[in-house]
């Protein structure tokens, strides 16, 4: 395989020689802080502090369902993938169908597929418009260099625009001045064989800093139902860089990028239209791509700011049975005035530029095969002070054009009140678009079932089952009701509470084509379901002791859809109210022992999927660290512990083999100087 | 699976880490939290300001008060153990009113309503107290250190007018650091 030797050696030697470069240039003064009285107050100005950055803290009195994974929670998860770290927010559905497959969703409608879900890398949107969906084998990141993960349950589409439906989720990496020094990782467990990375951070001036890292990550199969490996084996390479130059402190510019591959086994069942209908074909799923990044910030005066970004990016999936080949340009600004007396006022623009060409096969084909897509968009906010400190309202609407559906406009109001200190109550209600796919106005899927045309005759030709798009197929639309109360009613203990009513329409459906006959086998998507959803979020922090934090959350879902008249839909409303867990529960503890141990254990609960025949689970992973110089860390971590193996989902559309997930153990050291 | 690329990747994992192990020790720079900073800096404006010599005389140390609840509390204590400053030994008292915290010098408002500020300042009026809050309005609310965040570091700034109605003298020194406040700069929110 070309890339294998020459990219990766290429990449190799780029990151090795940029790396042997930085530490030349390495220069900068570190401040002891230990005793920060004993500086000068020239010093003590200049001490850099990890603050509370101004997001987070405004996401306390945030007036919309938020969780932040921080990442000394990634740290602890013992997680070596960016789905698994979701499993720790309230709210999301994370489920594993095997060694490289997740569905993962928010509020429901999980599936491999799900489609209603934003997620974004620092600013970069890494959903795509082929199924609106994220495949999450492609996208990663060093999990060492996330500073947090937000997930904020619920419509951000006033503000994120098409696709944030039911939840975004926005993972951000730590500036470049916060990943100084050399970190080297290597971990290696009994089905990951090794995960190794390496990263390396220089002061390129006075306040421009730089980082460069490389990540290589080997899977072996999970085991099959029944017998024998899933042939979902995988390995990764993954490279990146990241510069960040501050001038004056008013003004920021930030460069980074990615290049990765991708290596991933899949056993397809792909259809035959004669006996024995169906084979099973093994695969190596190549997955190739790059992106580059550039944000420029400025402050003004105040609170007054600017923010200018554009990325390109592009990603290759090449597999037996489709070929897809994607590229991204998009243009982002932002700009907020000068605040006035009581308004605080949020604007921007965007425009995003896909263009994509597949390689169609019998099993999954595109119509047309190459598409430009154009996507213009402007969003208006206003944070209104309606009664000082106390209560917020909050208007805003994005209105964007898209080349499917024309103009779409998605207003919400929020408002957040704080009756009085460490109490805010919250309520909104929105309007959200989730605007066609790729796939859904034009993508013909042909799968098994096969159906013998004469069921009597063994050599009888037979039909596959086929799911076509549709061009007339139009957007979702959703209307969300959400309240929510955060209180901390003692320094060691916080709760978080939402409760969501969403009113979902023009939901897809999958009409037989041939209606009123049992023997349907082709489809087409049509938007003639509707329905609703509700249902409840807790979570909860305490900190018994300095030394111990108790984190829990429970969330509860109740999802009801139904047929528009006419609809001959047969699957869909089951396979989408069996595809979400009703209640899913979490209790992670993370204790200090001494001042070298870290001791975490994590269960979680998650119920049964009917339609997809998964039982109801209760899992515990555990993490014990050791670190016995401030740089320096052993760590032994046990995953899926109650059993030893265990379904957490199904394929879906595209049938490939199904995978259990089994009990894994894995050791790291790391260290950092 | 694929062998071919894993043994090229374990052989550059190998070089890098020796040639960075070779290479000269880099440094790991150090962080503090926001609030170990805030008290440092508490503890060095009590150097660079002077207070009426009729405070000298009637307290024996020189006390911090905080009020509310606040995570300075803590860093703070151990900025100021066993510091003397003009001969005054340092003491710091939490509270939840200032009737509770008695006779102070310096005073940390942990508070985030505008209006409990505002009467606390007034309540304060022409006692020598140095007021300090990181409120972003604290300054234009009367008070005299407002702590801020500026590219990720502590800044203050000073409301000069307010110190001197107070009877405080604040040296040229901490002023040539701060940011200066005046009247009408700051649109108020």
């Amino acid at each position: 395989m070309p890339f294998s030797s020459r990219s990766v050696l290429f990449l190799s030697w780029t990151c090795t020689v940029l790396l042997a470069g930085a530490q030349c240039l390495l220069a900068g003064r570190s401040f002891d802080a230990k005793d920060l009285t004993e500086l000068s107050l020239e010093e003590l100005l200049r001490v850099e502090v990890t603050t509370v950055s101004r997001r987070p803290e405004q996401l306390s009195r945030a007036s919309a369902a938020v969780h932040v994974i921080t990442r000394d929670d990634i740290r602890r998860s013992g997680a070596t993938n960016l789905p698994e770290v979701l499993r720790l927010a309230p709210g999301l559905q994370v489920a594993r169908v095997h060694a490289h497959q997740w569905a993962v969703s928010a509020r429901g409608f999980n599936d491999v597929f799900a489609n209603k879900l934003l997620v974004m890398i620092d600013g970069r949107s890494i959903y795509t418009p082929l199924f609106s969906g994220v495949f999450w084998d492609m996208h990663h990141t060093m999990l060492e260099d996330i500073e947090r993960i937000e997930v904020i349950r619920g419509p951000g589409a006033p503000l994120w625009g098409a696709n944030a439906v039911n939840g975004i989720i926005n993972i951000i990496t730590k500036e470049a001045r916060d990943t100084q020094g050399t970190l080297v990782s290597v971990a290696s467990g009994n089905y990951e064989p090794f995960i190794g990375s390496i990263r390396h951070g220089a002061r390129l001036g006075e306040s421009s800093f730089l980082r460069v890292y490389f990540n290589h990550h080997r899977h072996d199969a999970f085991p099959a139902p029944g017998g024998g490996d899933a042939e979902d084996a995988w390995e990764r390479a993954q490279g990146g860089f990241r510069a960040d130059w501050h001038t004056s402190g008013i003004s920021k510019l930030t460069l980074q990028g990615d290049l990765y591959h991708g290596l991933l086994d899949e056993a397809f069942l792909r259809p035959l239209p004669d006996p024995p209908y169906m084979i099973l074909q093994p695969d190596t799923i190549r997955t190739r791509g790059g992106n580059l990044l550039a944000r420029f910030s400025r402050s003004l005066e105040s609170e007054a700011d600017v923010t200018l970004q554009a990325y390109y990016d592009r990603a290759i999936r090449d597999t037996a049975i489709f070929r897809d080949d994607r590229h991204t340009a998009d243009f982002d600004f932002q700009h907020r005035p000068p605040s006035s007396d009581r308004h605080r006022v949020t604007w921007g623009g965007n425009y995003r530029l896909h263009w994509d060409e597949v390689e169609n096969t019998f099993d999954v084909s595109l119509d047309p095969s190459r598409k430009t897509l154009q996507l213009f968009s402007l969003f208006l906010q206003d944070d209104i002070e309606v009664w000082a400190d106390r209560l917020i309202v909050t208007l805003g609407s994005k209105i964007e054009h898209n080349d499917f559906t024309g103009f779409e406009i998605q207003p919400g109001a929020r408002l957040s009140f704080k009756p009085r200190e460490r109490h805010t109550l919250w309520a909104a209600v929105s309007r959200a678009v989730r605007t066609p796919s790729r796939a859904e106005r034009g993508v013909r899927i042909n799968g098994p079932p096969v159906i013998p045309v004469d069921p009597a005759d063994p050599n009888s030709p037979g039909r596959v089952t086929s799911f076509f798009g549709s061009p007339t197929y139009r957007s979702e639309e959703l209307i969300a009701y959400e309240a929510g109360y955060r209180v901390q009613p003692l320094d060691t203990l916080s709760f978080d509470v939402a409760l969501f009513f969403n009113d979902y329409d023009n939901l897809r459906s999958l009409e037989p084509t041939v209606p009123d006959t049992s023997a349907h086998t082709s489809f087409f998507s049509a938007n003639e379901l509707r329905g609703e959803s509700y249902g409840l979020e807790v979570a909860s922090t305490w900190h018994p002791t300095r030394t111990w934090r108790i984190h829990g959350s429970y969330s509860l879902l109740r999802m009801h859809l139904r047929r528009a008249p006419g609809s001959q839909d047969p699957l869909t409303v089951e396979e989408v109210e069996g595809s979400s867990p009703r209640h899913q529960w979490l209790l992670r503890s993370s204790v200090d022992l001494a001042r070298e141990w870290e001791w975490d254990t994590w269960f979680h609960f998650v119920d049964e999927l009917p339609a997809r025949e998964i039982d109801s689970y209760l899992e515990m992973n555990m993490r014990l660290a050791w670190r016995p110089w401030n740089d320096f860390e052993v760590s032994l971590v046990g995953r899926n512990l109650l059993n030893s193996r265990h379904e957490e989902f199904t394929p879906s559309f595209i049938q490939n083999r199904r995978a259990e997930i089994p009990r894994t153990f894995y050791g790291q050291l790391a260290w950092n100087f | 699976m694929n062998s071919a690329m894993s043994k090229q990747v374990s052989r550059w994992l190998f070089l890098s880490i020796a040639l960075i192990a070779c290479a000269p020790g880099s440094l790991y720079s150090q962080q503090a939290t926001e609030y170990e900073v805030k008290a440092a800096f508490l503890y060095n404006f009590t150097r660079f300001v002077a207070w009426p010599p009729a405070n000298q005389e009637t307290q024996g140390s020189l006390v911090i008060g905080v009020l509310g609840e606040c995570p300075l509390n803590a860093p703070l204590q151990q900025a100021t153990a066993d510091q003397i400053v003009d001969g005054r030994r340092l003491e710091v008292r939490t509270g939840s009113s200032l009737q509770q915290l008695g006779e102070i010098d310096v005073l940390f408002i942990s508070l985030t309503d505008r209006e409990a500020i505002r009467s606390l300042l007034q309540s304060l009026e022409g006692r020598p107290v140095l007021t300090v809050s990181d409120h972003p309005e604290f300054t234009a609310l009367g008070g005299v250190i407002r702590f801020f965040i500026r590219d990720r570091r502590v800044a203050f700034e000073i409301n000069q007018t307010a110190a001197e109605t107070s009877g405080l003298k604040i040296s040229s020194r901490l002023l040539s650091l701060a940011v200066l406040y005046r009247e009408g700069d700051r649109s108020s929110r």
